[in-house]
C-alpha cells in the first residue's frame, strides 16, 4: 500500500505540472487587461493615469514576457508564496486563509449530513425495492436533482427567516457581538442543510443502485445461508460493498464543492472561496485563480488517491 | 434471490435494519442541535439598539486612499475621516473641518481656513500642516492613483520629476490656513475637491509626516487607521465580509449617535430578507424595482433622492457609423425613454428629455433653444432616411449583466433602436472585455454605462468629452471629439464669475443638444431604505456619499 502511494504521489508531480501551465496560459488568455480593469474609467486622467498604470503593469510583473511570468510565479509557489491579489492588493496565501474555512465548513457539514442521510435511505430503498418507499425515496431525490440550489435557498429563507423567523437569514455569525459555537451553528443550518439536500439525491440514487447490485451477488446468498443476522448480511456484507462507487463519487466531488459553491454562498451571504473565485475571475485577478485551480488539482489527486485506498480497505478484493 | 424482493425473509430484514441504533442516536443528536439553535435564533435578531447593522453598496476591497477607490471604500472613508470639503444632499458645497473655503477672482489661487479646535482620535489639534501633507501625497500621481483628477497646482511638475520634495504651490502661512496656488486658471478646482472628498479624508502629519513618499501608500496605518477624524473610529475590517465602527469620542461635531456601526454586503435578497427580520436597519442603495417589495415590509422606511448621473447609452464616436449627427437623434427619438423610466424603473428616476447629461446647477443649464427629444419612432425613421442610413448596418451593442432592472431597460432601448431600423446585436461581455473593446475602438458601436456627479459644477460633464480624454487616456468612453466644444468647457474654467461661466455653458450645452454625445436613458434616483426608528438620515444622490451625514443619526425607540 505504502509502494502504491508513493508512486501515486510522484505521478502526481508531472500531472500537477501540466495542469499549472495550461491553466497559466488558459488564464492569461481570457479576454481583457487585468491593470486597466484595476481603475474605473472615471478615475483616469491622462498622464497621470497613465504613469500610474505603467508602474503597477510593472509591479505586477505583467511586462515580462509570459514563459518568464510562469518561472517566476511557479519559483514563488515553490517556496510556499502564491502571489499577490491584484484586486485586493493582499498576499494570496492570506486571502484564501480568510476564506477557506468557512466553505470547508459549509461543505464538510453539508457533505457529512448528505451522506449521513442518503447512506440509510439508500440502503431501506433498496431493500424495499419498487415499495412506497422505494418510490418516496427516488421522487424526493429526483426533486432534489431537479431543484435549482437559489430555489430551495430562497425558499429556505422565506420559511425559516422571514416566516417563522427561527433561523438567521445569512451570513456566517451575527456582526458586532462575539462568535460562539451555538451562533455559527445557527447560522450554518440552513446553508448546510440546503446544500445537503442537493447532494443528497444523487447519493441516494447511488447508494440504492450499488446495493442492489451487491445484494445480488453470490457471496451475499451465501452469507445468508451460512446463517448470518440480516444486520450484520446488510451492514457488514453489503453496504460495505455497495459504499465503494460512492466513496469515488465524494472523492470527485469534494474539490469540486470546494471552489463551486458560489450561489449558495451568494444566497446565504456565506463568505466562502466560491465568491472569492467568482470575483477573481471577473477581475482578471491571474494570481487568485492560478492559486484556487492548483488548490484544486492538489485536492483532486489527494482525494482519489484517499478513494483509492479507501477502496481497497473496504474491498480485500482491491490489491493496490 | 428473494432478499429484498418479497419471500419469507423479507419482513425479517426490513425489522430488524430499519432500527439500527446508530441511526437513532444520530437523530437525536441532529433534533437537538437544530432544536438548540432554533429556539435561540430570534435572541439574536433582537438588535441592541446601540449597534447600527447598515448594508452598503458595494464591497470596499481596503481602506487605503491612494489605491483605486470604488464607492464601497469611499463611504467607509467618509465614515472614519473627515474629507477637507464634500457635497451635501442638496449638491453644495460643506464642510466640518474648513472654516471657510475662497478662490482667487481669477481662480489661480485657493485659500483653506481651518475651523478652531478641529481634533484628532489622539487629542491632537487638526492643523494646515496636515492638509498640506494630505494635499501632498494626494497630488503626487506617483502616490495616488486619483491625483490626475484636479487641476495641476505650481510645482507639481518638480515634485513629479524629483526635482523637488514638496509642492511649491502648497503653502501653510499660518496653523489654521493652506494656500494652493493653481497653474492655470480653475473655477471648478473647489467643487473637484469636494467631488473627491470621500476619497480623500485629511491625513495625521503627527503619525505620518514622517514616512517617505515613496512608501505612504503601502504604510500600515491604513490597514487599521489607528487615529482618525470621523464621527467613528475603524474598529475592523473583515475583509469581503464586513467592516465594524465605533463611536469617535473626540469628534469634533458632537456624539455619533451609536456606540458601533457595522457594514456589511449583501445581495438584494439577501438584503431585504435581513431588513425585514430586523437584521439590518439601513440599507443602501435599494433598486427601484424592489422600492415596492420593501415598502410592503412593516417598520421600514423608503426614502429617496433625485440622482446625479444619468445611466446611458456610450455610442463609438470614432467611428463612421455615428458620424451624422441625425443618426444620433434619431436614436433619442426611437427610444422611449420616460416609458422606460415609468415602466421598468417604477417612475423612481428622472428622464433627460434635452439629452443633457449635465443635471444641475441650474445656472449652467440653458432654459431656452434646447429640442426635447421625446419618443417619436416616426421621426426617427424620418431622421435615419435623411441621413441616407442604410438599414442592413449591422451594429453591436456591448452588454455587462447588471442589476435586473438595467438589463430590462437595454433590452427595451435596444429593441425600439431595431424597431426604427438601426439593428443592433447584443453581445454580452464582462467589464474587462467591455474595456478591452472600447480601447481597442474597433468591435463595437454602442454600450451601457452610468456613473459619476454632474450636478456640483457644469465643467463636469467636460472631462467625459475631452478629446484629450478619450479612453484609455481618459474618461471618454464614448471616443467624443470637438475642439471647439473643448474650448468652451476650457473658457468655462478661467472665471469665477458664474454670469460668464453660464453663458459658456449654455452654448456648450445647446452644441450638444443639437449635436448628442451619447444617450442619456433615465437618471435613477438613489433610493435607501431604514428601520423607521433610525431618524436624522438626509439623503444625498451622490453614491459616494450614502453615510456622508451618518454622525447625525440616531435611534428613536
Amino acid at each position: 500500500m505504502l509502494g502504491f502511494v508513493l508512486r501515486r504521489l510522484i505521478i502526481a508531480i508531472p500531472v500537477l505540472l501540466g495542469i499549472l501551465v495550461i491553466a497559466f496560459v488558459f488564464v492569461h488568455l481570457l479576454p481583457g487587461d487585468p491593470v486597466r480593469l484595476l481603475v474605473d474609467p472615471s478615475q483616469l486622467s491622462g498622464a497621470g493615469s497613465t504613469q500610474y498604470l505603467a508602474q503597477k503593469r510593472i509591479e505586477l510583473g505583467l511586462d515580462k514576457p509570459l514563459p518568464v511570468q510562469w518561472v517566476l510565479w511557479m519559483r514563488e509557489v515553490l517556496t510556499g508564496n502564491l502571489g499577490f491579489s491584484f484586486q485586493q492588493r493582499v498576499p494570496v496565501l492570506q486571502l484564501i486563509q480568510e476564506r477557506v474555512g468557512s466553505t470547508v465548513l459549509l461543505t464538510a457539514t453539508a457533505v457529512v449530513l448528505a451522506v449521513v442521510v442518503a447512506i440509510p435511505v439508500g440502503v431501506l430503498a433498496s431493500l424495499k425495492q419498487n415499495s412506497v418507499l422505494d418510490y418516496l425515496a427516488g421522487a424526493t431525490s429526483m426533486l432534489a436533482i431537479s431543484i435549482p440550489v437559489f430555489f430551495l435557498g430562497l425558499l429556505a429563507i422565506y420559511v425559516f427567516a422571514l416566516q417563522l423567523n427561527v433561523l438567521p437569514s445569512g451570513g456566517r455569525q451575527t456582526l458586532g457581538v462575539p462568535p460562539t459555537l451555538s451562533d455559527t451553528v445557527q447560522h450554518l443550518i440552513m446553508p448546510a442543510a440546503v446544500l445537503a439536500a442537493v447532494l443528497t439525491g444523487p447519493y441516494v440514487r447511488y447508494v440504492r443502485q450499488s446495493m442492489l447490485d451487491v445484494l445480488r451477488q453470490d457471496y451475499i446468498t451465501t452469507a445468508v445461508a451460512k446463517g448470518a443476522s440480516p444486520f450484520r448480511v446488510v451492514l457488514r456484507h453489503a453496504l460495505r460493498n455497495a459504499l465503494i462507487p460512492l466513496t469515488t463519487v465524494l472523492a470527485v466531488q469534494i474539490p469540486a464543492l470546494l471552489a463551486g459553491t458560489v450561489v449558495i454562498e451568494t444566497v446565504f451571504a456565506w463568505p466562502g472561496l466560491g465568491l472569492l473565485v467568482f470575483q477573481s475571475i471577473e477581475g482578471l485577478d491571474y494570481p487568485v485563480i492560478l492559486s484556487v485551480v492548483m488548490m484544486s488539482a492538489v485536492l483532486v489527486q489527494l482525494c482519489n488517491l484517499v478513494a483509492d485506498v479507501l477502496a481497497a480497505v473496504l474491498d480485500p478484493r482491491i490489491r493496490l | 434471490m428473494t432478499l429484498c424482493c418479497g419471500g419469507p425473509s423479507k419482513g425479517k430484514y426490513m425489522k430488524r435494519t430499519v432500527r439500527p441504533r446508530w441511526l437513532a442516536i444520530l437523530c437525536v443528536v441532529v433534533l437537538g442541535l437544530t432544536g438548540a439553535a432554533c429556539s435561540s435564533a430570534k435572541s439574536t435578531n433582537n438588535k441592541a439598539p446601540t449597534t447600527l447593522h447598515t448594508v452598503m453598496s458595494e464591497e470596499a476591497d481596503d481602506l487605503n486612499p491612494f489605491t483605486p477607490t470604488l464607492q464601497g471604500k469611499s463611504q467607509i472613508l467618509s465614515t472614519i475621516g473627515m474629507p477637507m470639503l464634500y457635497v451635501d444632499s442638496t449638491s453644495k458645497l460643506t464642510s466640518r473641518v474648513l472654516k471657510s473655503w475662497t478662490a482667487s477672482p481669477d481662480a489661480k489661487t485657493i485659500t483653506l481656513v481651518l475651523k478652531p479646535n478641529i481634533q484628532w482620535s489622539d487629542g491632537k489639534p487638526m492643523t494646515s500642516a496636515d492638509l498640506l501633507m494630505s494635499l501632498t501625497d494626494y497630488l503626487d500621481a506617483k502616490v495616488s492613483v486619483n491625483a490626475g483628477r484636479i487641476g495641476p497646482v505650481v510645482g507639481l511638475d518638480a515634485l513629479a520629476s524629483g526635482k523637488a520634495k514638496t509642492i511649491s504651490g502648497l503653502s501653510a502661512p499660518d496653523k489654521s490656513t493652506l494656500v494652493i496656488k493653481l497653474v492655470n486658471p480653475d473655477a471648478a478646482w473647489l467643487p473637484r475637491l469636494a467631488l473627491l472628498g470621500a476619497y480623500w479624508p485629511v491625513l495625521p502629519s503627527h503619525l505620518l509626516g514622517n514616512v517617505p513618499r515613496a512608501k505612504i501608500a503601502t504604510d500600515p496605518f491604513f490597514k487599521t487607521w489607528p487615529v482618525s477624524s470621523g464621527p467613528y473610529l475603524l474598529s475592523k475590517f473583515v475583509r469581503g465580509q464586513y467592516v465594524e465602527v465605533t463611536r469617535n469620542p473626540k469628534w469634533s461635531a458632537g456624539k455619533a449617535g451609536f456606540e458601533k456601526v457595522i457594514f456589511e454586503i449583501l445581495s438584494t435578497d439577501q438584503m431585504t430578507a435581513q431588513l425585514q427580520t430586523g437584521e439590518v436597519q439601513y440599507v443602501y442603495t435599494v433598486d427601484p424595482s424592489d422600492v415596492d417589495r420593501i415598502k410592503r415590509i412593516s417598520g421600514v422606511t423608503v426614502a429617496s433622492h433625485n440622482g446625479v448621473a444619468p445611466e446611458l447609452f456610450g455610442l463609438n464616436n470614432g467611428g463612421s457609423v455615428f458620424k451624422d449627427p441625425r443618426v444620433r437623434q434619431a436614436m433619442l427619438y426611437a427610444i422611449d425613454r420616460a416609458g422606460i423610466c415609468k415602466t421598468i424603473l417604477a417612475g423612481h428616476c428622472t428622464t433627460p428629455t434635452a439629452n443633457l447629461r449635465q443635471i444641475a446647477p441650474s445656472w449652467a443649464l440653458p432654459t431656452t433653444g434646447l429640442t426635447d427629444y421625446n419618443y417619436d419612432p416616426a421621426k426617427a425613421k424620418q431622421l435615419l432616411k435623411d441621413a441616407n442610413w442604410d438599414p442592413n448596418t449591422k451594429l453591436t451593442f456591448l452588454a455587462r449583466t447588471q442589476r435586473s432592472y438595467v438589463d430590462k431597460a437595454v433590452t427595451a432601448a435596444v429593441g425600439q433602436l431595431n424597431a426604427a431600423g438601426m439593428h443592433f446585436s447584443v453581445r454580452n461581455v464582462t467589464t474587462a472585455q467591455l474595456l478591452d473593446s472600447i480601447g481597442k475602438k474597433t468591435g463595437w458601436d454602442a454600450f451601457w454605462v452610468s456613473g459619476a456627479d454632474f450636478v456640483v459644477d457644469p465643467n463636469e460633464w467636460g472631462d467625459y468629452l475631452k478629446c484629450a480624454g478619450r479612453y484609455p487616456d481618459g474618461p471618454n468612453t464614448s471616443q467624443y471629439c470637438d475642439p471647439a466644444t473643448d474650448k468652451l468647457f476650457e473658457d468655462g474654467l478661467k472665471t469665477t464669475d458664474q454670469a460668464a461661466r453660464a453663458s459658456l455653458y449654455h452654448q456648450a450645452f445647446t452644441k450638444l443638444n443639437q449635436s448628442p454625445a451619447e444617450v442619456y436613458l433615465y437618471v435613477v434616483d438613489t433610493i435607501v431604505a431604514y428601520n423607521s426608528h433610525l431618524t436624522g438620515v438626509t439623503v444625498s444622490g451622490n453614491l459616494s456619499g450614502g453615510y456622508w451625514d451618518i454622525g447625525q443619526w440616531r435611534w428613536k425607540a
